[in-house]
């Protein structure tokens, strides 16, 4: 919770921008309940983005005092993969409509679902194309009379909800525009859900289409129009509670409880948590004039989150064969050396098992040792972030380059550390250790007042951070051969990771891979 | 045999070209030569040619694969105008091939697929290697390699389609003898890939491969032997590389040396892909790689990840850009740092999806709706893609502009050796983040670069939004008509200033006369050689090849107006020599080929001296 304020507030999200929706269009519910939502949630303000495409209800981001991106027609969701994946602790939402999500964007939204990132959609459905001025949308209904469909729309209109369970989404739930506190129950679980929620939000354009969803937003009807969903209760609805839905066969039927002997308990109780779709289907598949809708949380399942699923890849890979050297990389595992002014060629071998990207046997046995369950192997992909701090850590003073050879010395002596880094502000340099300084200063006549330090330090072979695995630093130090490995810790300092520390690991691992193996 | 001895070794370098089914194996034949020259210290050229289909009907003339390797001295930059030998395995080869030979050129053919069958695919009437011609015109060997690979494997427990498919290593065998080339490296690759898999098959392919060699000792059948070998590349340490292998480590590099996670966002697309497919297993360089669901998903995916703070890449080909200008459009109006890679190929829509061409610099320049600059450069040779991608990615950071790199199928796909740089000497192309506590407003610009300042999501305090409506200074939206002109202006003399960060590059030849050539992109190599030859002759022409194509650098008009004659040479209808005529007011002449192919230094050289 760093920079986390004591408790945000609503009045934290407004933005200064002054509001240009149309008065009384439900786009300012959802906005006042998406303000409402985002305080509960825990997260700093600086973590959210808001994403859009076009239309009216893109204009969203502009109104929220967070991080922002107002795109293109259809391509939020492209957009918001892109932030989530490059950064996954980013909360990023998308905002879209009936036309930017379902028909220009409609492929973007279904892919999107499928890939499960860990974001929320809210698509804004009000049945018309309301910034271009009152054009027939993907699920305006048929015979819907709207500037170009001056004789009715003769298109079948598509279900939102339909398409996101086909889509494989993992969290999809439906709200309305006139119930705000329903919407932020709603919200709210869907933000808290780990992979992508979609929530589709139910509301009339006051200007091109006021009567959208008038059956259910007309107070009159509306009880017995609307079934609310709620976890582990029976579906019960109507002005009286007296209507429900049970089931005949495999089919949905409507029925009063106290008629032909239906109890509450005849009712089918809701479980938003089934892992197969066909609940959800049904569910989905309910509407007027036979069914009352449904609205709340429909489906709720567990799925991998792709952007955990590349960052264990890039853990596993990075565990295998090592991390960012790049010169190995560049050299590839067929090279060859023209010397002598071209007079001598020596072509280059065994240095397959580095970086050798082309051979698929490499890949197999990586796969291999990925599935082993070699408790000690798997050790090893511990992050070295969680260990350095358990053993004995070295935080290292950086000295420049240029510093002189006997101010090193000085500082080996003061801080009674064995290696110190050697670099600047932007860039690490080399490593010295006090091997160097009995190699290079002891042995020899160097003058250690003038010569500096860039004349003995070793250039550094590999700079790992907090989120490397232990198997990355054993690599570093068996190909350098050397016995410290530079850390970059996470609040911008450096440490180093000693050969030492590593083996005591390695140890108390051992230890207690024995002591389980004897409880056993 | 001592006179080809002799006028071959007149020449510098030699062209050799395997040609046959696409299911013979002639690109791996192919590439193999090239990895036996290279390492002999040879410069290397190679040109895979393959049909867009990926088996057509065997022996049938649009099934035809070519591999083309050019070897020799360091001057060779191109994989050769005509073959000096020519290694056909079946009659559509010979067919679609004979024209690519010179005359007296070496011609090495499979007689064992002449059946009347393949004839018939191939659609010969009658036999060509009855016709006379072809021995007055060409120096033929004719091999039964069918009969002969048989024979060489028969004491082997191998079905007799399997013995068929080592008759690609008995052809390279022969042209290993022809030019002196070592087997060792060959069989080594043999073993490799097959002893743990088909133990079989590696003995099968390694006999088969030095039976050949024997066979071209063998006196019974007249076959020629040259020993062209000039050790001519500098000091240093190589490799053999592509120019999209070049393209995906020069990202690499750059995102290592920019202190960011590369995001890529690509869809597959010929001849792009295989940059999406390399850069996919560099995980433990923390490459993200995203294939999205389509073009417009891909350069989206882009877009969010240079918000959020990554080296954004996005690779694809013309008919893909096409899809992406909307979306480059809202990069140049957010003000963005985004690499956008086009592999050209011949088109317009699909065309001629595995050939080579120039045709997309005006779009990659103008196409797009509004006043949409974005920068542009061009790689000139598969090794030169690894700095290109750098230099993209450092004007896409510095400026905070998508930047368009061009390379196409015959940079792509060629290869040459590549002199590995050293990682200390790829520049640092980090830019300063902003400092915790600054006054941030989006689009405030350095004085200098007119780049705006970027806070990525995440840095509290920094919380704003952009988009592609238009913003003031202050990110507010404006519909302000004043606000939209200055912007515009900006965002323009944003591009333009770029060429204050830009080299000219270096001019070969005299710095006025009667006429400068001037060239962009893969045709680097061919304009080089066409020029060189024309200077040693002692005619008066001189070359640049530029590498920035928006802006141009500095000091080029003032160049332009110090020939008489200025032309361009280019793989399409006159992009480039259309800018500059408008650019620069100077009567540019162009010279034009739109066959899919590369141009070739003879043709040059005609064309150039029509303007002396």
């Amino acid at each position: 919770m760093d920079g986390l304020k004591e408790y945000l507030t609503r009045k934290d999200f407004v933005s200064s921008s002054e509001v240009r929706w149309c008065p009384g269009c439900g786009d300012y519910a959802v906005l006042n309940s998406v303000q409402t939502v985002l305080p509960q949630l825990g997260i700093p303000k600086e973590k959210f983005v808001f994403v859009s495409g076009i239309g009216c209800s893109s204009r969203f981001p502009y109104y929220m005092d967070t991080f922002g991106f107002h795109s293109i027609h259809g391509r939020a969701p492209t957009i918001a993969t892109g932030i989530k994946v490059a950064n996954p602790e980013l909360s990023v939402w998308v905002i879209t409509g009936d036309g930017d999500g379902l028909s220009i964007g409609g492929n973007h939204l279904v892919h999107a679902l499928r890939r499960n990132l860990d974001m929320n959609i809210i698509l804004l459905n009000n049945r018309i194309y309301g910034l271009t001025k009152g054009q027939y949308s993907p699920t305006s209904v048929k015979g819907q009379i709207t500037k170009t469909s001056p004789y009715g729309v003769i298109d079948e209109p598509i279900n939102p909800l339909r398409i996101a369970l086909a889509s494989e989404a993992t969290f999809i739930a439906r709200a309305l525009d006139t119930d705000p506190k329903h919407m932020s129950e709603v919200l709210k679980a869907g933000a808290e859900h780990h992979g992508t929620s979609f929530v589709e939000i139910l509301q009339s354009c006051v200007i091109f289409n006021k009567k959208a969803w008038s059956e259910i937003s007309d107070r009159s009807t509306r009880e017995n129009r609307l079934l609310y969903l709620e976890q582990g209760k029976p579906l019960i609805f109507g002005e009286k509670r007296n209507k429900g839905i049970v089931l005949r066969g495999t089919d949905p039927v409507v029925v009063t409880i106290g008629e032909q002997g239906i109890t509450k308990k005849d009712l089918v109780k809701h479980d938003m948590y089934r892992e197969d779709p066909v609940y959800a289907s049904m569910l989905v598949m309910m509407d007027s004039p036979d069914f009352p809708l449904p609205v709340g949380v429909f489906h709720a399942v567990k799925k991998p989150v792709y952007e955990d699923e590349l960052d264990a890849q890039i853990k596993e890979v990075t565990a295998l064969k090592g991390r960012r050297n790049l010169q190995a990389l560049l050299r590839g595992s067929e090279y060859w050396t023209v010397s002598n002014n071209g007079a001598s060629i020596k072509r280059s071998t065994g240095i397959r098992t580095l970086d050798n990207d082309e051979s698929n046997i490499m890949d197999e046995q990586i796969h291999a040792l990925l599935k082993s369950t070699d408790p000690l192997t798997a050790s090893l992909k511990t992050t070295v972030g969680k260990i350095f701090y358990d053993y004995d850590y070295k935080r290292s003073k950086m000295l420049s380059p240029r510093d002189s050879i006997a101010s090193a010395i000085a500082h080996f002596k003061a801080a009674h550390i064995e290696c110190i880094l050697v670099g600047d502000s932007k860039r690490l340099y080399g490593i010295l250790s006090e091997r160097d300084i009995i190699q290079n200063v002891v042995l020899t006549s160097i003058d250690r007042d003038r010569q500096p330090i860039s004349a003995i330090m070793r250039p550094v072979y590999e700079i790992m951070d907090e989120s490397n695995s232990i198997g990355d630093v054993i690599n570093i130090l068996s190909i350098s051969g050397h016995r410290h490995v530079p850390l970059r810790l996470k609040d911008g300092g450096f440490g180093l990771v000693t050969i030492r520390q590593i083996l005591r690991f390695i140890h108390d691992t051992v230890e207690q891979v024995e002591k389980k193996e004897m409880e056993e | 045999m001592a006179e080809e001895l002799q006028t071959l070794m007149e020449k510098d370098s030699v062209v050799v070209r395997f040609a046959g089914d696409s299911g013979d194996g002639m690109q791996t034949v192919g590439e193999l030569f090239a990895d036996a020259s290279a390492l002999l210290g040879d410069a290397i050229v190679t040109f895979p040619d393959f049909p867009s289909e990926i088996r057509a009907p065997a022996g049938s003339l649009p099934g035809v694969s070519g591999f083309q390797v050019h070897f020799g001295a360091a001057n060779v930059m191109t994989p050769g105008d005509k073959a000096d030998a020519l290694v056909v395995m079946n009659p559509a080869a010979l067919k679609v091939n004979l024209r690519e030979l010179e005359p007296k050129g070496l011609l090495i053919i499979n007689t064992g697929s002449f059946t009347p069958a393949n004839l018939k695919k191939a659609l010969y009437e009658t036999n060509p290697l009855d016709d006379p011609a072809l021995d007055e015109e060409f120096r033929v060997i004719k091999v039964d390699i069918n009969a002969l690979t048989n024979e060489a494997l028969k004491e082997m427990p191998l079905k007799p389609a399997l013995r068929a498919r080592c008759k690609n290593f008995f052809a390279l065998g022969i042209t290993y003898w022809v030019y002196s080339r070592p087997l060792d490296l060959t069989l080594e690759w043999i073993e490799t890939k097959w002893r743990d898999r088909l133990p079989l098959m590696a003995d099968a392919n390694s006999l088969a491969l030095k039976t050949g060699y024997i066979v071209g000792e063998n006196k019974d059948i007249d076959i020629p032997q040259y020993t062209v070998h000039k050790r001519m590349l500098e000091d240093g340490v190589y490799r053999k590389i592509t120019g999209n292998e070049a393209t995906a480590l020069g990202l690499i590099a750059a995102a290592e040396n920019s202190w960011r996670d590369l995001v890529l966002g690509s869809y597959p697309i010929t001849p792009a892909t295989p940059i999406l497919e390399t850069l996919s297993k560099h995980r433990n360089f923390n490459v993200k790689t995203v294939q999205a669901e389509d073009e417009i998903a891909a350069i989206g995916v882009a877009i969010g990840a240079s918000f959020a703070g990554a080296l954004a890449v996005t690779t694809t080909s013309g008919p893909g850009l096409c899809l992406k200008s909307e979306a480059l459009g809202l990069a140049v109006i957010t003000e963005l740092p985004l690499v956008v890679i086009n592999v050209q190929r011949a088109g317009p829509s699909t065309g001629l999806p595995t050939k080579t061409e120039q045709a997309d610099l005006l779009q990659t320049l103008y196409g797009r709706n509004g006043e949409s600059p974005v920068a542009v450069l061009a790689a000139d040779s598969p090794g030169d893609c690894f700095d290109c991608a750098i230099e993209a990615s450092r004007l896409a950071l510095k400026f905070r502009t998508p930047v368009v790199m061009l390379t196409d199928t015959y940079l792509a796909n060629g290869s040459e050796p590549w002199k590995i740089p050293s990682v200390t000497d790829i520049p640092d192309i980090s830019v300063e983040p902003i400092r915790q506590g600054e006054e941030y407003v989006p689009y405030k610009r350095d004085p200098k670069t007119l780049a705006r300042r970027l806070a990525v999501p995440g840095r509290p305090g920094f919380e704003h939004r952009i988009g592609g409506l238009e913003k003031t200074e202050s990110g507010q939206v404006s519909y302000d008509a004043e606000n939209h002109e200055k912007m515009c202006r900006l965002r323009a003399d944003k591009v333009k200033g770029i060429a204050n960060d830009i080299p000219l590059p270096a001019l070969l030849g005299a710095p006025t006369g009667r006429l400068l050539v001037i060239g962009w992109g893969s045709t680097y190599g061919s304009i080089r050689m066409a020029v060189e030859r024309m200077q040693s002759a002692g005619e008066a022409v001189s070359f640049i090849h530029l590498r920035h194509l928006n802006p141009l650098p500095h000091g080029l008009g003032e160049l332009m107006k110090q020939f008489d004659t200025v032309v361009v040479p280019e793989l399409n209808l006159g992009h480039l020599s259309l800018v500059l005529r408008a650019e620069f007011l100077v009567d540019v002449k162009s010279i034009n080929k739109v066959q899919g192919r590369m141009f070739q230094i003879s043709e040059l050289v005609d064309a150039f001296r029509e303007y002396l």
